[in-house]
């Protein structure tokens, strides 16, 4: 064997050696020499590192420049830092030594969208706390205008996680006259079924023959700090949501000879066909034929499914009563009335009205709305269901559960507080949004109206009404590739 | 940037550059000898009244609560309003 091949051999060894050495989490200088590894060595701690296991990253403060003149301290922890929006995954001084580099300017650079760590055993990204460019008010647009909180919906329902061995009854079984396929108003069935998908399920809706698929049954009502399938949860409460406007879709009267499935527009106009005035009726409109059906809520009948099917949260006079309100208000479940600019109903990434062809029929499914309170109108709870859900979903993101959640807590007033200042004060990021210091939702369900959620200025986890408007902190889907 | 050292129980804070404090002669090798930690300071959110000093091995970090007092005591309205939230 050649010297040069010897050293070739002894400098591949070496780099490895540095590999080894770094994956253990220990920083290898490129200027040490061979004879400095074993001190190097002798840094790895013992058993692995744990820093982290319990929630807590440690703390170490780093001093970095601020100006050509000034510096000023930092937490730091190799296990936290910045993500951006190529979603790279940023150590916090290698983020702001390109700060530096760039002549103390953020102009060019990619931007942050989150915080990344290692806690509790789990890789958790936590992008800004959600913000929405839609601020959006109840169904009748009367209260004060929200943004920036969401509720979760399906409010008093519980979660459907197993198949049934017969048919269930949505509908209230003593009014089977509603039953009528073909007829403007009536339902074409008051049953669904569910059927296993693998480890997921299939919720078969009669009345629109649609099938509504979630990914894992393991998805139920469940104690805190179970669960860490973030996903499953957040496709389950989406599928849920669309599968149960389904079952409450309304016949349009309206033949078509589209397949079943098809989706089409439903426009809310007045008797003429033109956009409604304040005080006007208004019709759903499909394909340019007036259903003469008033544009209402859909009634929903089944807040426990197998329960009591006669107990539905929106009541006809409920109904009734938001319609008088969007009619005084100008405004309409599509956002299309005079003053629905300025009132928006529909949140970011909602469904307004749309119809699906059913059999030679389209048939109308509205917005869902689970938390009107039962026996009466109650205008600030009657907002369209699952705000959070929706804009998620829209965004293609998802909400975590609250063990993922709670590391945000237990690093805020370091980790967290100390990389939003750096962005925000040093580094003169002035839109990133401030630390969560209110009530967050996770995704995980408690049971059929309460999710858990994290309050941010205290800490504690406690279950929490979902018809509730908290802060979102969301996280990109957890098949995401970070580089 | 700043290093720190409770004082009588008050957070004494020096400004220091390159090296050594701004308004003296002290070199921070000397401060921290003193038992002086950097401080990692936060900008005082809008909403919140005081702040306190959490110490870590190497450093002070600087936390802003809202109220002057922050009892650890849930208030019996807080209890009422978990209760009710709860099921």
């Amino acid at each position: 064997m050649s010297v040069a091949t010897e050293i070739q051999r002894l400098q591949g060894a070496k780099a490895s050696l540095k590999t080894s050495i770094e994956n253990k989490g220990v920083t290898v200088p490129s200027s040490t020499k061979l004879d400095g590894y074993s001190a190097l060595v002798e840094q790895i701690q013992q058993g692995g590192d744990t820093d982290g296991m319990n929630g807590f990253l440690s703390v170490e403060s780093k001093t970095i420049s601020t100006s050509a003149s000034a510096t000023t301290n930092i937490t730091y922890n190799k296990k936290c830092g910045i993500l951006d929006e190529n979603y790279k995954k940023w150590d916090t001084l290698a983020w702001h030594q390109r700060w530096v580099d760039n002549g103390y300017s953020a102009t060019g650079l990619s931007k942050p969208i989150g915080i990344w760590m290692k806690a509790f055993g789990l890789d958790i990204v936590f992008l800004w706390p959600l913000t929405s460019n839609v601020s959006y008010s109840d169904v009748t647009g009367t209260i004060t205008l929200v943004n920036n909180v969401f509720s979760i919906g399906l409010y008093n329902c519980i979660a459907i996680t197993s198949a049934t061995a017969a048919d269930r009854t949505v509908w209230p079984a003593n009014q089977s006259d509603m039953i009528a396929h073909g007829t403007a108003g009536k339902y074409k069935s008051a049953t669904f079924r569910t059927v296993n998908n693998g480890d997921g399920l299939d919720m078969i809706c009669d009345n629109t023959l649609e099938t509504f698929t979630i990914p894992s049954r393991n998805v139920g009502d469940t104690n805190a700090f179970m669960k860490d399938n973030a996903d499953e949860y957040m496709e389950s409460f989406y599928q849920q949501c669309e599968f149960f406007r389904a079952l409450f879709a309304i016949c349009s009267g309206i033949a078509t000879t589209q397949p079943n499935g098809t989706k089409t527009n439903v426009d809310i106009l007045n008797a003429s066909g033109q956009q409604a005035a304040v005080n006007e009726d208004m019709y759903f409109w499909i394909g340019g034929t007036n259903t003469g059906l008033y544009a209402k809520y859909n009634l929903n009948c089944i807040p426990n499914p197998g329960g009591n099917e006669n107990n539905g949260l929106l009541t006809q006079s409920i109904a009734d009563n938001i319609y008088t309100k969007q009619k005084a208000n100008g405004v309409n479940m599509n956002d299309t009335g005079v003053n629905s600019s300025s009132k928006h109903v529909l949140y970011e990434g909602a469904k307004g009205a749309e119809a699906v062809a059913v059999n030679g029929y389209w048939y109308i499914k509205t917005p869902y709305l689970s938390a009107t309170n039962g026996t009466s109108f109650a205008a600030n709870s009657n907002i369209a269901d699952a705000p959070a859900i929706y804009i998620c979903k829209h965004k293609g993101l998802v909400l975590p559960t609250e063990r993922m959640l709670y590391p945000y807590w237990l690093n805020k007033t370091t980790h967290i507080s100390s990389i939003v200042n750096l962005l925000k004060t040093t580094e003169g990021l002035i839109d990133i949004p401030n630390v969560a210091n209110s009530f967050c939702f996770s995704i995980t369900r408690y049971n059929r109206t309460n999710n858990w959620s994290v309050f941010f200025e205290r800490g504690n986890i406690q279950n929490y009404t979902i018809s509730t408007r908290c802060t979102i902190i969301a996280c990109p889907l957890s098949t995401q590739q970070y580089t | 940037m700043y290093i720190g050292k409770f004082i009588e129980q008050e957070m004494t804070l020096i400004e220091c550059e390159n090296g050594k404090e701004v308004s003296g002669e002290r070199t921070l090798d000397e401060l921290y000898a003193q038992g002086y930690k950097n401080v990692c300071l936060v900008e005082k959110p809008s909403e919140t009244a005081t702040c306190t000093y959490d110490e870590y091995g190497d450093c002070f970090v600087q936390v802003w609560h809202e109220e002057p007092e922050q009892s650890d005591e849930i208030t019996d309205s807080e209890a009422l309003q978990i209760i009710t939230q709860g099921e």
